[in-house]
């Protein structure tokens, strides 16, 4: 099978200017965070960035790279900090955006999975959300005439997302909640699968269960130790390391002091 | 919309038909606010209800754990420590930092994921309680920002669930530890979660309505007839007056507004020494310094971790 296994860099090389890239976790858990960062300290602009976010979205605004984001929430759950970057971007209307429900921006993902222009739902209906964002339509469902949103399909061009152990050949495992890695991966033209440890398939096999990244999906695999850091991964590191998230949030304002943060960490 | 089980007029019932009002079924001469709210709040729940809470406050857990010891109500899932790390979320009986009380004897302790989680809110098995940052007359509620949501002044988290939540559960409450002119105001800032607005007067959605608010001061909840926030009833000691002072709108005021319904003496001796000996009820209002020293004679140096042991 082919090797799919290549750099952080060589990811990074894959990535456009002006690409959509959608983040797999949830908060702080399980996010790519090594790839994040590498992004972050790349050349690359105008991004837009898709996820239900914490700290991978926020340094990435911090960083400069992004053009707008499109979010379920933005929140470092699972760890103690706060999204100062975003909220300093909203504030001063540096970033465009789209704030949706966790349902809504799933149900876009789900459609942009399965080719389809948009999915059904209830989610929105009565809210706000429907009404700064007039591209976001309703429709009467065909057999029952009842009103639904008809969520926007969210195409990415860019998955990352993080796993505990890959083989080359893009298989991966993910030993806790899997959250919508499996539907994020299936929205996107690219898919990187950011890993603890790369080990030999007959390895991963041992862990059958948990394998739950599938190879025609994933367009490369990358090594990246303590990838979801400062984060969290089950069961590798379940205390989020709150020091290295208040140096980010430190920093985050400061374009010399998130230099010198991203060349610590 | 399927109503829970009443519980208080189940109590008033079994009052009636025993011939010496039982310890049970009696109501409590000395209690607090935040037993009383307690109360209010769990007897909102039946059996046939699964509760889901959202948010940090400690006197939802004691109202989840209480309705599932008097009421039988079901599945208990907390968000805050929801995903924290990474293994799913925990469902199982009310356990948290500081607590003395076990499970029920029959709770699963099962991890769900994600999927899971919004399986039970898309199809309609729970009840959402959770704490809102502003809440106007039509039930509305705001989680977003505060200020022009263009250029808020403040940005919090974003809507998260409430707009899935409030239009697919089975019942929505809001709970509010402090009341205040800034949280309860004519218009929110941003409409997360779907009130009782023209769409759902309309008819246009037809579940996860908002119920009731709790407050430390009152429980508000919708007039049938205008569809607006309607001031149920007042806690001990807490005068209409009070409550229409420290509200940005006016909500409708019924000639006569009665006092939140006084716990029993069984609700009270399952609240005090079985599921919260510690106390942790009273940590949700009054001033920091007020909390603190609460927190401080709770806390008995229990860690997180030995509440939730090793889930591996």
């Amino acid at each position: 099978m082919k090797d799919k296994q290549m750099t952080v860099d060589q990811v990074v090389k894959q990535i456009k200017n002006g690409d959509t890239i959608v983040i797999g976790g949830w908060g702080m858990v399980r996010k790519p965070l090594t790839l994040v960062r590498a992004i972050a300290k790349s050349n690359l602009k105008d991004l837009t960035v898709m996820g239900l976010a914490g700290m991978d979205l926020d340094l990435l605004i911090a960083a400069g790279k992004v053009k707008k984001a499109i979010t379920g929430f933005v929140a470092f759950e699972g760890g103690e900090g706060r999204a100062v970057a975003y909220d300093a971007a909203r504030q001063k209307g540096k970033i465009e955006y789209m704030e949706l429900s966790e349902n809504m921006i799933i149900s876009g993902w789900k459609a942009a999975a399965e080719r389809i222009p948009f999915y059904p739902t209830r989610s929105g209906l009565g809210t706000d959300i429907l009404q700064y964002n007039p591209e976001i339509k309703t429709f009467k469902a065909p057999y029952t005439g009842e009103k639904l949103v008809a969520m926007p399909a969210l195409r990415a061009d860019v998955a990352l997302i993080h796993a505990n152990e890959a083989s080359s050949e893009g298989y991966a495992t993910i030993k806790g909640d899997r959250l919508w890695d499996h539907i994020i991966m299936r929205a996107a033209d690219k898919v990187f699968v950011s890993a603890e440890k790369v080990i030999p398939r007959y390895e991963l096999q041992k862990d059958m269960k948990n394998i739950k990244v599938h190879t025609p999906w994933v367009t490369g695999v990358v090594e990246t130790p303590n990838g979801a850091r400062p984060g969290t991964l089950f069961p590798d590191y379940t205390q989020p390391a709150n020091r290295t998230i208040k140096a980010y949030m430190d920093a985050a304002l400061d374009a010399k002091k998130l230099k010198a943060y991203l060349d610590q960490y | 919309m399927a109503k829970a089980t009443n519980a208080a007029t189940k109590t008033k019932s079994a009052a009636k038909t025993a011939s010496k009002k039982s310890a049970k079924t009696e109501l409590a001469k000395d209690y607090t606010i935040e037993e009383q709210l307690v109360c209010a709040m769990a007897r909102e729940f039946g059996p046939n209800d699964n509760i889901a809470l959202s948010g940090v406050l400690n006197w939802t857990f004691v109202a989840e754990a209480l309705a599932q010891k008097m009421y039988g109500s079901q599945l208990a899932l907390h968000h805050d420590y929801y995903l924290v790390d990474g293994s799913g979320c925990l469902a199982e009986g009310p356990r948290f930092p500081f607590q003395v009380g076990d499970p029920p004897p029959d709770y699963v302790s099962c991890p769900l994921t994600s999927e899971d989680i919004f399986a039970m809110v898309l199809g309609g098995k729970w009840c959402i309680m959770m704490q809102p940052v502003q809440v106007d007359k039509e039930g509305n509620c705001n989680l977003a920002l505060i200020g022009d949501p263009k250029k808020p002044d403040r940005y919090f988290v974003g809507s998260r669930g409430l707009p899935d939540n409030s239009t697919n559960s089975v019942r929505t409450y809001f709970t509010v530890p402090n009341h205040q002119k800034r949280v309860f105001v004519d218009k929110v800032d941003f409409r997360s979660s779907a009130g009782w607005g023209s769409e759902r007067r309309a008819g246009e959605i037809p579940y996860g309505a908002v119920e009731k608010v709790f407050t430390n001061l009152c429980v508000f909840d919708i007039d049938p007839k205008t569809k607006q926030m309607r001031l149920a009833s007042v806690h001990k000691g807490v005068t209409v007056d009070k409550v229409l002072k420290n509200t940005g709108f006016k909500p409708i005021v019924p000639k006569n507004v009665p006092e939140t319904a006084v716990p029993t003496n069984e609700e009270l001796r399952l609240i005090r020494e079985v599921i919260d000996g510690a106390g942790i009820r009273r940590l949700d209002h009054g001033t920091a310094e007020e909390k603190k020293a609460v927190f401080d004679q709770i806390n008995d140096g229990t860690k997180f971790t030995q509440v939730y042991p090793d889930r591996r």
